[in-house]
């Protein structure tokens, strides 16, 4: 199974997250659960159809890891539907999954079959997975922020709890995912943490989710100020997974530069 | 910032971001009058008293909390926060600046050895210690979370920054069937090792060989699966095989010898077009073959990805130990507290190396990072499975 075969499993699936987000408007939870987990199989399907077929985990180029981002929208949606019950937040998932798929479909990158020696490793899927899965939650905490930031009415007690929690979870598959790699680097490269800019950008990300969860530890009643902590965060966060490639401080310099 | 506030007890944040503006202020008054941080001065048994001065710091800190307010102060979540802020500043900075040994930005080019990025993590640790030996001090079970991420931060930087001078990095280049127990530091100055190494074998295995089209026109080459309308056929393999000039031209026959390269006899065909040739992507012994098509186009053989290398080796030590084993990426071997890791060959000769290339890694202090990595984990997992939500009021 290769990318050639992609759309006819990502419009499918997509079919199903969004009869999931439309019951989920109408309230009705079998449907919900029904369609959306559906989805989610089918696009397991194809993730998994990929790692058979190229022999590895689909795990190494950028498209593949935005083919998982789109498998972990709908995921963190329906547990955080299953959780706080927002009729909306399936609808976001659906739309941000749709997103990374057609980035895929429309500017696919070049996908090869070799897995470098350093990449062969049984801490690769953990470290990458984790990651990805992270990102799709504080992205759902960057779109709570903006709600947050532009609703007029006042902010309830509600509202904060859930965007609080979505960064506690994030965070922490944040935090496995960095010390993952740390472990990881031990011992395919010598050394737990050498400031290469991934790492550097790594470290900015999560000191600045920290910052976030100290802020509201504080208990400060300052939503705006939370709400654009998050969103510097998220954008901390971009830098870290793609934005660096384009960084003249880290150009040709990363061990991290493997696409 | 309301001024007239402003250090008067408790204090908030605030005053938290003025004393981390002075420490920056002290950081560059320090990087003036003496230079940048030599870490390598911090080497045993320097480390440990200054490990020791620090936990004693915080200590006394904790004794005295009741009577110099400083101290009581750092030990709320308010000190925290500029901290961290602090801290995220200056790394945002220095992943925006290019890291390098000396040149660059002044001071920001060598992060790691500007004081102010030093005082600042200096004092995030600091804040970091003492919260924890409070929580320690008035333990409570629903406290558990909080320390287990504190002590594994603290632990986890602490011991990396202070056991990184006892960090020794060596590269051993080992040649078949000659033991080697000199190794090379980062100065070039060759060390004798305790140990020595016996390279028996030194194996690569290969992704299997690519076709590609290299365009002429566009100078470049084309994505595995363009073909520019030409149907390229396989018509034979050969893994191992030497170059042969005769009077037909040039052909590739089977040879199982060093230098061997992989050749494929192709035919390409496009519309009324046939082309038939060898195409090859060379060794050290042969040089690479290409077959063009028309003006435009040429098939070619790209060299071949390495999918494995791997190292047979057999470690004999003075003290008597003899182990033997497979070094390769990602498993490195273990011995007398040092690493053996897989680090290069000799890329001139490819997978026909009889060369491989180590790099040793002794790093004293390892066990406490990742004891304090161990903490964070569990930690991090504690934040998400007893997250409290507080109870949901509207308000």
């Amino acid at each position: 199974m290769g990318w050639n075969s992609f759309i006819w499993f990502a419009i499918p699936a997509f079919i199903c997250w969004c009869l999931g987000a439309f019951f989920a408007w109408k309230g009705k939870k079998a449907q919900v659960y029904g369609f959306t987990l559906l989805g989610i199989a089918v696009f397991f399907y194809f993730i998994l159809g990929m790692w058979i077929s190229l022999e590895r985990p689909p795990l190494r180029t950028m498209g593949e890891t935005r083919l998982w981002y789109s498998f972990f929208m709908p995921v963190a949606g329906i547990i955080v539907y299953s959780r706080w019950r927002y009729k909306w937040i399936l609808s976001f998932s659906t739309m941000m999954a749709l997103v990374f798929i057609c980035v895929n479909l429309f500017k696919p990158e070049i996908h090869s079959k070799t897995l470098m020696p350093a990449l062969q490793s049984p801490w690769f899927a953990p470290h990458v997975i984790v990651y990805i899965f992270s990102y799709a939650l504080l992205g759902a905490a960057a779109v709570m922020a903006l709600f947050i930031l532009i609703r007029k009415e006042k902010i309830t007690s509600k509202e904060m709890n859930l965007t609080d929690n979505l960064v506690y979870v994030g965070t922490t598959f944040l935090t496995f995912g960095m010390l993952f790699g740390a472990l990881w680097a031990k011992e395919a490269w010598g050394h737990y943490w050498a400031w290469d800019p991934k790492e550097t950008w790594a470290a900015v990300t999560w000191m600045a989710y920290m910052l976030y969860i100290h802020y509201r530890k504080a208990d400060s009643k300052d939503m705006q100020t939370a709400a654009w902590i998050i969103l510097a965060a998220f954008i901390c966060l971009q830098m870290c997974w793609w934005g660096i490639n384009y960084l003249p401080s880290a150009k040709g310099i990363s061990i991290h530069s493997y696409n | 910032m309301e001024n007239k506030h402003m250090w008067n007890k408790p204090w908030k944040s605030a005053e938290g971001f003025i004393i981390g503006g002075g420490l920056i202020a002290v950081g560059i008054l320090l990087q003036l009058a003496i230079g940048p941080i030599k870490w390598s001065i911090f080497s045993w048994p320097i480390n440990i008293i200054i490990l020791l001065v620090l936990l004693s710091t915080i200590g006394i800190m904790y004794c005295l909390r009741a009577k110099v307010y400083v101290f009581e102060w750092m030990m709320h979540i308010q000190a925290a926060i500029p901290s961290i802020a602090y801290a995220l500043g200056l790394t945002i900075i220095m992943g925006l600046t290019v890291q390098t040994e000396r040149g660059g930005i002044p001071w920001l080019s060598q992060m790691l050895t500007f004081w102010p990025f030093v005082l600042i993590y200096t004092w995030m640790a600091l804040i970091a210690g003492s919260v924890t030996l409070k929580r320690i001090m008035h333990f409570r079970v629903r406290e558990i979370p909080f320390i287990l991420n504190h002590l594994g931060l603290f632990m986890a930087m602490v011991c990396a920054t202070l056991g990184n001078a006892d960090m020794q990095k060596l590269q051993m280049t080992a040649k078949t069937d000659k033991p080697e127990w000199r190794a090379l530091d980062k100065k070039g100055d060759t060390v004798d090792l305790d140990f020595t190494i016996a390279l028996h074998n030194f194996t690569i295995d290969e992704y299997p060989p690519q076709l590609l089209l290299a365009d002429h026109m566009e100078e470049r080459v084309l994505e595995e699966g363009e073909h520019a309308g030409w149907k390229i056929k396989v018509k034979k393999k050969i893994d191992d095989a030497a170059l042969i000039h005769d009077e037909d031209g040039i052909r590739y026959e089977q040879w199982n010898s060093s230098g061997a390269t992989t050749a494929m006899l192709i035919m390409a065909v496009k519309d009324d077009k046939t082309r038939v040739g060898w195409v090859s992507c060379g060794s050290y012994a042969f040089p690479a073959k290409t077959l063009p098509l028309d003006e435009r186009y040429s098939v070619i053989m790209p060299e071949r990805a390495p999918k494995r290398y791997a190292s047979e080796i057999s470690v004999h030590t003075e003290d008597g130990k003899n182990v033997s084993g497979v070094v390769e990426v990602n498993k490195p071997m273990k011995i007398n507290g040092w690493k053996i890791y897989q680090y290069s060959y000799d890329k001139k000769m490819g997978r026909w190396s009889t060369t491989s290339i180590f790099e040793l890694v002794k790093d004293p202090w390892l066990p406490a990072v990742y004891c304090g990595i161990f903490l964070m984990l569990a930690g991090a997992l504690c934040l998400m499975l007893f997250m409290a939500p507080k109870p949901i009021k509207e308000d």
